[in-house]
């Protein structure tokens, strides 16, 4: 027996996915609008077949990916639904004949994506202006067409930014690359119809969704400031481990947000060599296992730790 | 005496995470890109994409540096590549030429197509052999037995035209592969000049030099390849390269024989898998039960024979080859929609 992933710590269904969907309904009555002025009597036979042939080509490519193939979110309805990654794309599109064309714009004849550069202010968790950052803005549009369901899709637009996380080093050729990705895989959801897939149909067709993504760090940073994106058993976790930043320091906010830092900084080097810098904030810790281990690097602190405190191992609030 | 590397006590650091973020840092700074000026031999495998080996040349700034992990792997295969030639040396080998670079010009004579380096040749009676030394991740080393093996995967495919392009380069009729899966074990693949190869090597290298000339002239790039399967592990892919993705999708077959030949399959594949099992465990209960030769044996109501058969030998080892595997799923049971 498998066991369903928690809704409570995953992150909303992303805005772009979302929009994928309206994307998609208009486009088939658009489409359906078109045969009906061609011939009316087609439409039905057309619609029983293509549906037919989709279902069973969802359940092949479904099944033919992996559980790390797929990001699973929390719908409006507090569902779980995995949205297919980059690699699922890859074999839906294989099933499902989806040609990606026409992308654009072009440099000197070829295919490039457009790159802007744009200076934005950077704000901390309170929203205050600490300052001004230039980002990099990396755009793409591109046309696609379903073999299968002969279904096309036309001028899709995908960018990414410099100052939102993606895989890679975060070079400007990462970048491009990402983007030819994220494009890719966002004409594959749209003209699949696989964007928010209920975990129980990934779980039926045998992917092994405790194995999947989760979609943690998603969202908006005001949607995670809000706490729509945290469990409350987290939200009361990260409270507590606020105050007791806050008691260590002596309410020095200042020294609050270094040291928040210090305790939530990665301990090992990413792919890409760096650390994780850390967050100067507790409301940007999403998850259980985060709170738990910014706790006991506060703990074992070599200044505000409870050796340095005269605490011994003693838990907060234990003092007496 | 070196200096202290920062001014953070080192009692508050932690050790082991400090030993993984110095190894990465100095792995990380150990990687850069490099400008390629003419195709090189350990990439030259001329069924790849023409448009990449001319990127290769003119936009080489565009690839992605390497991850310290896979800096840390081409770190582990020189140092199994020097031991490789320690150990023949050892072991009481000639070996010579190490390292000595070679070119082919443009047939005609001219501009350098393609440049290489050879890891060393060893001296055998009158010849010198030519080698060169591949590490390899254990299970793939375990799935390497002949040249044609090493066809298996994308990255081992460039191997031979590698050592092919040697060949030609040095005038040597043959050379081998000394292989070592990095944990002790080694073996040596002999590799003969394929003269129809190296005539498409060659071709293939001017071809890119010709590509290379015409892209500084006017800036037209080869044509995107055939094969986009090629394009999964390209460094230029949605950097430099943007080809368009055409699938065909799933071939829809309207044969109701077949599907109704596939259903019987399907019915009787369950029943077919215990009969397999069940045929090989009681033959081998008899044959342990009853021993000799032409024996015969009563089980219930069953009668049971046993006689020695003459198997020939095996007159050839078949080589490496591609098999086409059909795999049948069934999606739903009984629907017939």
């Amino acid at each position: 027996m498998t066991t369903q992933p928690t809704n409570t710590a995953l992150a909303p269904v992303p805005d772009e996915i979302e929009r994928e969907e309206q994307h998609a309904v208009a486009l088939r009555d658009e489409n359906l609008t078109k045969l009906a002025l061609i011939d009316p009597d087609l439409i039905e036979a057309r619609l029983t077949a293509r549906e037919k042939a989709l279902a069973k080509l969802r359940e092949v490519a479904i099944r033919g990916s992996h559980a790390f193939d797929w990001t699973l979110y929390k719908d409006k309805e507090g569902r779980v639904v995995g949205v297919p990654r980059d690699s699922a794309a890859v074999q839906i599109r294989k099933w499902m004949g989806i040609s990606i064309f026409n992308y654009r714009p072009c440099e000197n004849g070829y295919p490039a994506p457009l790159v802007t550069k744009d200076r934005v202010k950077t704000t901390d968790r309170d929203g205050k202006v600490t300052g001004e950052a230039d980002v990099t803005i990396v755009e793409m549009w591109a046309d696609g067409v379903c073999s299968l369901t002969g279904e096309p899709v036309e001028g899709v637009y995908y960018a990414v930014r410099s100052d939102k996380p993606f895989t890679g080093s975060g070079t400007l050729q990462d970048l491009k690359s990402s983007c030819r990705t994220g494009l890719d895989a966002k004409v594959t959801r749209i003209l699949s119809g696989l964007r928010k897939v209920p975990v129980d149909q990934l779980q039926a067709l045998g992917v092994k969704v405790e194995q999947s993504h989760t979609g943690m760090g998603f969202g908006t940073s005001a949607e995670r400031t809000a706490g729509t994106v945290t469990s409350d058993e987290v939200k009361g976790a990260a409270a507590k481990l606020r105050e007791e930043i806050l008691r260590r320091v002596g309410g020095d906010t200042a020294a609050a947000k270094d040291l928040c830092r210090q305790i939530t900084k990665g301990d090992k080097p990413g792919k890409d060599g760096k650390l994780f810098p850390g967050f100067d904030t507790v409301d940007r810790l999403t998850a259980d296992w985060q709170v738990e281990a910014a706790m006991k690097k506060l703990h074992a602190h070599p200044m505000f730790g409870d050796a340095a405190q005269g605490q011994g191992d003693r838990e907060p609030g234990g003092e007496g | 005496m070196g200096a202290e590397p920062a001014a953070i006590p080192v009692e508050r650091v932690d050790l082991l995470s400090e030993i993984e973020r110095r190894r990465n840092e100095r792995l990380t700074k150990k990687s850069k890109g490099y400008a390629r000026t003419v195709p090189i031999a350990s990439d030259i495998d001329p069924e790849s994409c023409r448009r990449r080996q001319v990127l290769e040349i003119v936009r080489w700034q565009d690839k992605p540096l390497f991850a310290a992990s896979t800096q840390a792997r081409f770190e582990a295969g020189n140092i199994w590549e020097d031991q490789a030639t320690i150990a023949l040396k050892t072991d009481g080998f000639q070996v010579v030429a190490e390292q000595v670079p070679f070119e082919l010009t443009r047939r005609g004579g001219g501009d350098v197509v393609l440049r290489g380096r050879i890891d060393g040749k060893i001296r055998w009676g009158l010849e010198e052999i030519p080698f060169e030394v591949k590490s390899m991740n254990p299970h793939v080393f375990d799935h390497v037995s002949t040249v044609e093996d090493l066809g298996r995967y994308w990255w081992t495919g460039k191997y031979v035209p590698q050592l092919m392009a040697y060949l030609l380069g040095h005038g040597h009729p043959w050379g081998f592969f000394y292989l070592t899966n990095m944990a002790g074990a080694w073996k040596a693949l002999r590799v003969e000049l394929d003269y129809a190869m190296g005539e498409r090597i060659w071709s293939f290298a001017e071809s890119i030099v010709n590509g290379v000339q015409t892209y500084r002239a006017d800036g037209t790039l080869p044509g995107y390849t055939a094969d986009p399967t090629l394009c999964a592990h390209c460094d230029f892919f949605g950097r430099t390269c943007n080809p368009d993705t055409i699938e065909q999708g799933a071939a829809v077959l309207n044969s109701p024989e077949l599907e109704e030949a596939l259903a019987r399959w399907s019915q009787l594949r369950e029943s077919h898998r215990e009969y397999e099992g069940l045929d090989k465990r009681v033959k081998g209960a008899l044959k342990k039960a009853i021993p000799g030769s032409d024996a015969k044996a009563l089980v219930g109501r069953f009668a049971v024979t046993i006689v020695d058969k003459h198997v020939k030998a095996e007159k050839e080892i078949r080589g490496a080859r591609v098999d086409r595997i059909v795999t049948i799923e069934e999606l739903l049971r009984g629907d017939n929609a």
